[in-house]
C-alpha cells in the first residue's frame, strides 16, 4: 500500500532548489541536522564508511569531521538538491542519487546510518529499516530523526475545521507522520536491538499561515500523499487562517510545533547486552523481606551471570 | 564560507566507490561501463546513468539493456525521463 507519491516528492525537491525563499527555509531541518549530528558525537567511536540517507543540502553530513568518519555516502532522491549539498571539509564525501525505498549498499558494509528528516516520506518503511539493518555491520548504529505525529498540529487542525465547515468534508493536507510508538515497533521488527527514541519539539512563529506554507514549500516538504487534493479554495484558506489565529496565536505570530523523533538503534552483534531468558531468575520476588540474606551470597552468583551474559568477551 | 559544495566532488568518476555499491533491485556488484559512462547490472541487464559524476541509482531512471543482442550500443531507448 502506497501513501506517499514519491514522484511528486522528487519533483517537489527538486523545484524548492529554484524557490526564492529556498535558502531561507532550511532552519528546521538546518537545526535538526545539527542535532542529529551532536548525537553521533555521542558515539566515541570512529567509522570507516558513513551513510547520509536522505542527506537534502548534507545537513548532517557537512559537521562530520574526521574523528568521526573517514569517508561519507551522500544519498539523496532529488539530484538538483545533491548538487547543491554541501559537504564535509575534511571528509571525502561521494555524492549518490538514491531513492531511499532502493538502498543500494552491499550487506555488512557501512559502519554508521544517519538520517535527518527524510524518511517520514518513505512508504515502506518497515523494508527500508530492514535494508538499512542490512547493510550495516554488525553493532553499528542507525541514527535518525523523523518528523513526529504531531508536527504541525495547529495547521492541521486549521485546515480541517475549515474544510469541514465550507466544504463538508476533509482531505488530507498534513501528512501522516509515523508515532513514537510505532517506531520502535517497525525498528524492532527490522531486527535493530538497543533503541533509544526520544521525542523533541521544534516550535516557530510565523506571521501568517501562508508564510508557514510558503516555507514549508521551500524545505520541500509540501503535501505528496497520493490522495491530496490538489487545490484549496480561497476561503477555505481565509477560514483556515482565521481558526488558526484564534487557537494557536501567540505574542510572536502563529505558532507552529514540529515534532521530532530521534532514534539510534544498533544493527544486532553477540556482543551486544541482552536480557536474561525467562525464567532463569535465581531469587522470587516473593522474598524480598528476605534481601539481607540473600544479598550475601549474591557475589558468587553475579560472577555465575557474567559468565552467562558475555559468554565472550566484553567490548 | 564554512562549508564547501566542491572540495571533494567525485567528478571524474571514482571507482572504488564500487566496493560497497550494488544494483538496488538485484543486490548483486555493479560494473562501470566507461563508455557510456554508466553502471551496469549484469544480473537484471540495467545500466544506471552516472551525471557529472554522480551515480543515478533510482531504478526507474536506469535504463534497460536488451540482453540477447550482442551489440549494446543499439538497445532501446527505455529511459522516461532523464
Amino acid at each position: 500500500m502506497n501513501v506517499f507519491d514519491r514522484k511528486a516528492k522528487r519533483l517537489q525537491r527538486d523545484r524548492s532548489t529554484t524557490l526564492p525563499n529556498f535558502e531561507e527555509s532550511q532552519y528546521v531541518k538546518e537545526e535538526i541536522g545539527y542535532r542529529t549530528y551532536d548525537r553521533l558525537l555521542d558515539i566515541k567511536r570512529e567509522f570507516d564508511v558513513a551513510v547520509d540517507l536522505g542527506c537534502g543540502l548534507g545537513y548532517v553530513s557537512r559537521h562530520i569531521t574526521k574523528d568521526t568518519a573517514k569517508l561519507i555516502y551522500q544519498c539523496e532522491m532529488s539530484e538538483k538538491l545533491l548538487k547543491k549539498a554541501e559537504v564535509s571539509p575534511e571528509v571525502p564525501t561521494y555524492k549518490l542519487i538514491v531513492d531511499e525505498e532502493f538502498l543500494p549498499f552491499k550487506d555488512k558494509s557501512l559502519d554508521v546510518v544517519v538520517s535527518s528528516l527524510s524518511l517520514h516520506w518513505v512508504n515502506d518503511l518497515p523494508g527500508c529499516f530492514k535494508a538499512v539493518q542490512k547493510s550495516l555491520k554488525p553493532d553499528r548504529p542507525f541514527i535518525g530523526s523523523m518528523f513526529g505525529g504531531d508536527t504541525l498540529f495547529e495547521l492541521r487542525v486549521s485546515l480541517q475545521l475549515a474544510e469541514q465547515e465550507l466544504q463538508g468534508g476533509i482531505s488530507p493536507h498534513i501528512s501522516p507522520f509515523t508515532d513514537v510508538r510505532d517506531l520502535g515497533n517497525l525498528l524492532n521488527r527490522a531486527g535493530f536491538t538497543m533503541l533509544t527514541i526520544d521525542v523533541d519539539e521544534v516550535k516557530s512563529s510565523y506571521d501568517d499561515m501562508l508564510s508557514l506554507m510558503m516555507d514549508l514549500k521551500g524545505m520541500g516538504e509540501n503535501n505528496c500523499v497520493w490522495t491530496r487534493r490538489p487545490m484549496l479554495h480561497r476561503n477555505t484558506i481565509e477560514l483556515a487562517e482565521k481558526k488558526y489565529r484564534e487557537m494557536y496565536s501567540t505574542e510572536e505570530g502563529l505558532e507552529a510545533t514540529f515534532q521530532i523523533v530521534n532514534f539510534i538503534a544498533w544493527s544486532p552483534d553477540p556482543s551486544q547486552p541482552k536480557p536474561l531468558q525467562r525464567g532463569s531468575a535465581k531469587f522470587s520476588l516473593k522474598d524480598i523481606e528476605r534481601i539481607d540474606e540473600l544479598t550475601k551470597d549474591v557475589k558468587s552468583l553475579e560472577e555465575e551471570l557474567d559468565k552467562g551474559l558475555n559468554p565472550k568477551k566484553d567490548k | 564560507a564554512r562549508f564547501s559544495t566542491s572540495l571533494f566532488y567525485n567528478t571524474p568518476f571514482d571507482e572504488t566507490i564500487l566496493e560497497v555499491l550494488v544494483c538496488p533491485v538485484s543486490k548483486k556488484p555493479l560494473r562501470y561501463d566507461k563508455e557510456k559512462n554508466e553502471l551496469v547490472c549484469e544480473e537484471s541487464g540495467i545500466a544506471y546513468p552516472i551525471v557529472d559524476g554522480i551515480p543515478n541509482l533510482v531504478p526507474q531512471d536506469a535504463r534497460i539493456i536488451n540482453k540477447d543482442t550482442v551489440d549494446r550500443n543499439e538497445s532501446p531507448p527505455k529511459t522516461q525521463n532523464k
